[in-house]
């Protein structure tokens, strides 16, 4: 405690005219459990009323806060200042498009790719609000859930490298969200649909296992095991349709 | 010439009770704009953890379940503030909704069949789940209920419906405008044709134009400033409706504490914390609850436990810290594996803001502000008052089925409810009427906005207002918290008077362009500052003691005078709210005892009958518009007998 | 830090014209297995080649009779057109993934870089109970690139010694003897495999280690059992420093800088034979 914290942040707002990027520098006392979203808060109050930033439930639930701290793509809510030295940096995530300082448009970018790999349920069946509800193993469900606890927040995204040079792929959280559809029994999309989908270079075979993603994701999502059982999955399929394709011609 | 863009339906908020009611007019073929401050996954309904509450009755501890136990708890818990036939209708569609949340994809934790070990009122035991309802819906334990009835998925339920009602949204291809706000609707003669609307990216001022408009979004719990709410709750869509001068907001004093908040970030830890077995200490370490609630123990509906928790607090049982006094919340018991996967999110919170191992430490928790069972009163369609084709649904509403204390669990199923059920009323609405698309109107009301922009960011001279947020909120907290008393609410009321004023001088000090957030926010504190005072001087008027709306000085719940719902309005000619009282709706289930609580009563001095008859009356009077269907009609007469 | 100021919201796909999204789809996988099992028969074929050419270390005859043995065999002959093979269409499927533009190449690296550092700037209180994991496979990649091009040029020289090697002795010339390779290697070439010989086995260490993560991960594997991250880098960690070590020490026998140190274990053998 008692510790006089240098804040080194990227500034840039694209609807002014005459703004150029450039890092702004604040200073503030630290106090006890002092965590970003209090310190960008109490910074914007007093020092900057113009400093953009996105906070939403500031608990690490909603995925807004995704910045750059430290050069690690992290939620800023839920980081202490009390983990990091004297001087913080933060840069808006890359890969997204940037709205004005700290702030970055990750929903727009989230919505095409929920339309483009059509992230509902495809099911045929219709619902009959009368029925009991169709069963469903609870080991399965878990293992849903599990997948299902992506937040959005496009640290996976900022963090890999393979994302920053090739805008077309769909990144740990795009493959997780497909991976969570492949294993639900109630979406009945057949093998070749997921192949078709995914078994391409801004799918599945885009990512080269950098892992970072499996490394700052704040929720800890098992990203890794999801594209690994993906891609053999991709592996079966594809070589396994040969022969009936073979066949049919 | 400013910007307009028309649709058929035009929703404001991106939450579980907006989406849901878009999808219902989209799938109606109906052209639906969704608008949110956030991207939609990001409403605060995701935030929301322990579950939802529907009588599906397939966990043994809730064999024999069914809608009208449902509703009993409800109305109880509402301490009858609650309109009965709502909470019927409510009751009634909660299983059918759950079940086609799972239809669109909701990973539901399922009942496993066979013996596994709880805790109950502090005691392990182990219960038997039955082997031909494998794979159903499961159900935990939530605070006042008679039975086991939250649908849940792990502790990220609000997480895992949104996305999935989201992916519906994309699926059905519904417009999402993100990061916009609405600012002002757009109306004529008592009938809404849109909202004016400011954008987020770039603060330009747009009018949406609308058949039907729909105002879904969410709690106020930001006025309060400390509060478990988001920090984008701050009361901008009750605000529209205040504006207009004619639509009331109903209930506003009736304001929800949730027991476990942690100290110090306010951060909501789930009821399923003790409904799945946790406890609650005291300084001592001792466990009080049986104490005061022998019954219901830590599972006391939420008005009562914070009550208490206060109660006990007061009597020096506290544990005093930097951050102010607190108590204990007690999950060591439930095991490492318990807390990492049932309750994940609440030991990721504990751990990474406040540095505490659930597994191995006491969680400090008080009672915070949580939910608002009041807001923009309607009928039981979902119809605004005194406004034809404005809507509202959700937490923001008052279609009242919480009354003055809400059931935990019964939030995020309301939203979904209302989704089905008012939304069909929506796209009824929408199909039935014609676009008036009335140029010089919204250039009308845009230009009052951009005047009121204007005006903000050529001031020189004046307040703060981060500060006069911050004097709102501490009046709030000080005098309109868990225990409430004539003289602090006089103390509270005269200072907002005062804030509602000064609001009125704000100086903008960043004139930047585009999103602006000092810009933002002060074109919310007017908002902010009058709801504040309605919510300080509806708790003043009612002296009463009832649900979550607890006066020192009035103990009583008092049936004779204040079995009704305030209704305040704020005519802009106004230096002042108006307030009105409507009965609270055609009554099924008298008046009578919660079964927890122990609060004295003052009973109704007229017969059920003869308030009954005086309802739609007098409901009309305060500007209920008719529902599709006649007052009472949902309502089973006395179906709650055959299960007592 | 590289931010992104573009006014377009990042991109989504923009497929291919008109070719068959099946077929595509086909190809992607196959390219992919192609570059992957290349590498992994690479690596495979290198711990063989390692004992090979590490049995110098029983002794000049025992190098001498496994060469004559793969030489006699037509194996060598098989094998040195079959891996050379191999080599290139590894490199080019492989280098499919290397980022064209230099800028591109830039921001990786930074950004691998500035994730690492992270981690030595970021929770210095080992009591906090929530650790931040630790990354560095961004920057074994970039350097798995680097490795794989100085690989392919002092890899190509060296295939095409030892092919002459080989030619000659099917022509009926001494082919791959223990007196040739000592010469060459003692009088400078070392330094060549000195270097080859590390970027190979990090290539192929992180190559193999990349490939099960990236295929096996989570499920059961033999000498690793159920696949995680951790052990497999631990185990690779340990193939390579064995390889790397032999390697070196068959070198400085190469070079001539030490005796073989295991020739008494064959000694009673060629003896014998002599
Ligand atoms: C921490 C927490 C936990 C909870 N847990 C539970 C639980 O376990 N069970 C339960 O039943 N309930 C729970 N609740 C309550 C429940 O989550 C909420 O009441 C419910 O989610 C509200 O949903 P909504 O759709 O009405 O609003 P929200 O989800 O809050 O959505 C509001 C939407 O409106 C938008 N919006 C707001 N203002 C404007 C404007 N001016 N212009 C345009 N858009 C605007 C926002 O962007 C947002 O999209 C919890 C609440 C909290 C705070
Ligand atoms: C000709 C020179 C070489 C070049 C340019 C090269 C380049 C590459 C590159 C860029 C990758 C990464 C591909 C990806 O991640 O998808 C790679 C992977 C790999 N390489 Fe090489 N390499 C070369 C030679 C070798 C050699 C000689 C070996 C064996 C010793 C080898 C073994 C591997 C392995 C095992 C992989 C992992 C495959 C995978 O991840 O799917 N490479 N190589
Ligand atoms: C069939 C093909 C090959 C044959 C017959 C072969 C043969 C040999 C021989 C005879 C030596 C001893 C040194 C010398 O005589 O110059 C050697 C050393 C070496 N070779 Fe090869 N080689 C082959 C392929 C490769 C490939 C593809 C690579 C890697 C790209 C490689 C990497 C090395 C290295 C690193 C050494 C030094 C060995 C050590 O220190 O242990 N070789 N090889
Ligand atoms: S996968 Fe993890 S890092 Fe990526 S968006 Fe989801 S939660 Fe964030
Ligand atoms: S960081 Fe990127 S390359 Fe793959 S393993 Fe993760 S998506
Ligand atoms: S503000 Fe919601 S995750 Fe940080």
């Amino acid at each position: 405690m008692g510790r006089t914290l240098t804040f080194e942040i990227f500034r840039y707002n694209p609807t002014a005219d005459d703004d150029r990027p450039r890092i702004d520098i604040f200073q503030l006392e630290e106090t006890a459990r002092l965590n970003i979203f209090t310190a960008l808060n109490l910074i914007r109050e007093q020092q900057a009323p113009d400093f953009m930033f996105d906070f939403v439930c500031r608990a690490g639930i909603c995925g807004s806060c995704g910045m750059m701290i430290n050069g690690r793509p992290t939620l800023a809510c839920r980081t202490l200042t009390s983990d990091l030295p004297n001087t913080i940096t933060l840069y808006p995530l890359p890969f997204f498009k940037l709205l004005g300082d700290l702030s970055v448009d990750t929903g727009v970018w989230f919505r095409e790719v929920a339309e483009q790999i059509e992230s509902w349920i495809h099911t045929q069946t219709e619902f009959d609000p009368q029925a009991e509800e169709e069963r469903m193993d609870n080991a399965t469900a878990n293992k849903i859930y599990e997948a299902e606890r992506c937040i959005e927040c496009g640290c996976c995204l900022a963090g890999c490298a393979t994302a920053q040079v090739a805008p077309d792929f769909l990144g740990a959280a795009g493959l997780n969200r497909i991976g969570r559809l492949m294993i639900d029994p109630r979406d009945q999309r057949d093998e070749e649909d997921w192949f078709k989908l995914i078994s391409t270079d801004s799918g599945i075979f885009g990512c080269i296992g950098m892992m970072a993603c499996d490394d700052v994701c704040p929720k800890d999502l098992p990203l890794l095991e999801v594209f690994a059982y993906i891609r053999r999955k991709m592996a079966a399929i594809g070589f396994s349709k040969k022969k009936e394709k073979a066949a049919a011609v | 010439m400013s910007n307009i863009i028309t649709t058929d339906v035009l929703v404001i908020g991106a939450g579980l009770a907006g989406e849901r009611a878009a999808i219902a007019s989209a799938s109606e073929g109906l052209d639906v704009i969704i608008l949110s401050l956030v991207p939609p996954r990001r409403s605060h309904s995701s935030a929301a953890q322990g579950g939802m509450q529907a009588s599906l009755g397939n966990s043994v501890k809730g064999k024999g379940d069914n809608t009208t136990i449902h509703w009993l708890d409800t109305v109880k818990g509402s301490d009858w503030g609650a309109d009965q036939e709502v909470a019927r209708i409510f009751a009634d569609n909660a299983p059918i909704a759950m079940r086609e949340m799972a239809h669109f994809g909701v990973p539901w934790n399922r009942v496993e069949g066979g013996p596994r070990e709880v805790y109950i009122k502090g005691k392990k035991t182990t219960i038997v789940e039955d082997y031909d309802k494998e794979g159903l819906i499961a159900a935990r334990d939530f605070g006042g209920t008679a039975k086991w009835r939250t649908c849940y998925t792990a502790d990220g339920t609000g997480h895992t419906v949104l996305y999935t009602m989201d992916n519906m949204v994309v699926q059905l291809g519904i417009t999402v405008h993100d990061r916009m706000e609405a600012l002002r609707l757009i109306h004529k003669d008592g009938k809404c044709v849109g909202a004016v609307v400011r954008s987020l990216r770039d603060g330009e001022i747009l009018a949406y134009m609308s058949k039907t408009t729909v105002i879904a979004t969410g709690g106020y719990g930001r006025i309060y400033g400390e509060s478990t709410n988001a920090v984008i709750n701050e009361g901008t869509g009750s605000w529209l409706a205040l504006q207009t001068g004619v639509v009331p907001l109903a209930n506003m004093e009736a304001v929800q504490f949730h027991p476990t908040g942690i100290v110090p970030t306010d951060i909501l830890v789930t009821e399923g914390c003790r409904g799945d077995g946790g406890l609650l200490l005291d300084v001592d370490e001792y466990r009080f609850m049986p104490d005061y609630e022998p019954e219901k123990q830590e599972l006391a509906s939420r008005d009562v436990v914070s009550r208490r928790m206060k109660e006990h607090m007061l009597k020096g049982k506290g544990v005093q810290s930097p951050y102010g006094e607190h108590l204990w919340l007690d999950l060591r018991h439930l095991g490492e594996t318990h807390l990492k996967t049932k309750l994940r999110e609440v030991y990721d919170i504990c751990m990474y803001f406040i540095g505490v191992n659930p597994i191995k430490d006491f969680v400090p928790v008080r009672p915070t502000q949580h939910y608002s069972m009041g807001g923009i009163r309607v009928n039981k369609d979902g119809h605004t008052y005194n406004m034809e084709g404005l809507f509202a649904l959700g937490e923001v509403s008052c279609w009242d089925m919480h009354g003055f204390n809400r059931l935990g669990g019964n939030s995020l199923a309301e939203t979904v409810v209302a989704g089905m059920v008012v939304g069909k009323q929506i796209a009824e609405h929408a199909k039935k009427t014609a676009l008036v698309a009335d140029v010089s109107l919204a250039e009308q009301f845009v230009q009052k906005e951009k005047k009121k922009i204007g005006h903000l960011l050529n001031s020189v001279d004046g307040e703060n207002v981060y500060e006069l947020r911050d004097e709102i909120s501490n009046l709030l907290k000080t005098h309109v918290h868990i225990f409430r008393t004539g003289e602090g609410l006089e103390k509270a009321t005269t200072g907002l008077q005062n804030l509602v004023k000064r609001v009125e001088n704000v100086k903008v000090r960043s004139k930047a362009p585009g999103m602006n957030p000092e810009l933002s926010f002060a074109l919310r504190i007017e908002g902010m500052a009058k709801q504040a005072l309605l919510i300080a001087q509806g708790a003043l008027n009612r002296k009463e003691s009832r649900g979550a709306h607890s006066r020192e000085d009035y103990p009583a719940r008092d049936d004779t005078k204040w079995l009704n719902r305030t209704l305040a309005r704020w005519p802009d000619s106004h230096g002042e709210p108006l307030f009105e009282y409507e009965p609270v709706g055609v009554l099924d289930l008298p008046p009578g005892d919660r079964g927890y609580g122990g609060g004295q009563q003052i009973s109704m001095e007229i017969t059920v009958e003869e308030y009954n008859s005086r309802v739609d009356e007098e409901q009309k009077a305060k500007g209920r518009l008719d529902p599709v269907e006649p007052t009472g009609t949902r309502l089973p007469k006395e179906a709650w007998k055959e299960v007592l | 830090m590289d931010v992104n100021l573009n006014q377009r919201s990042g991109g989504t796909s923009q497929h291919g014209p008109d070719s068959d999204p099946y077929d595509r789809a086909k190809r992607a996988l196959k390219d992919e297995w192609i570059s992957g099992l290349t590498g992994v028969f690479l690596a495979l074929f290198m711990w063989g080649h390692m004992l090979f050419v590490s049995s110098i270390l029983i002794g000049e005859q025992t190098f001498d009779f496994v060469a004559d043995l793969f030489e006699d065999t037509w194996l060598a002959q098989i094998t040195i057109i079959l891996i050379t093979i191999v080599f290139f269409v590894h490199f080019v499927t492989a280098s499919r993934k290397i980022p064209g533009g230099l800028r591109d190449r830039k921001r990786m690296m930074e950004l691998g870089k500035s994730i690492k550092k992270s981690r030595s700037r970021w929770d210095q209180d080992a009591t906090s109970d929530i650790r931040l994991r630790s990354h560095s496979e961004t920057t074994l990649w970039i350097w798995q690139v680097r490795s794989g091009m100085t690989i392919l040029v002092l890899g190509s020289i060296h295939l095409f010694i030892v092919g002459t090697d080989i030619l000659q002795r099917t022509l009926g010339g001494a082919g791959i003897t223990a007196l040739e390779s000592t010469n060459r290697v003692g009088s400078g070439l070392w330094l060549l495999y000195v270097v080859l010989l590390v970027c190979v086995e990090f290539h192929a260490g992180i190559g193999l280690y990349r490939f099960t993560v990236k295929w096996w991960l989570g499920k059961k594997l033999a000498l690793i059992g159920k696949v995680t991250r951790r052990k497999t880098h631990i185990v690779e960690q340990f193939i390579l420093i064995f390889f790397v070590l032999v390697g070196i020490v068959t070198l400085a026998v190469l070079s001539g800088l030490i005796e073989p140190p295991l020739e008494s274990l064959m000694a009673g053998v060629w003896d014998n034979s002599l």
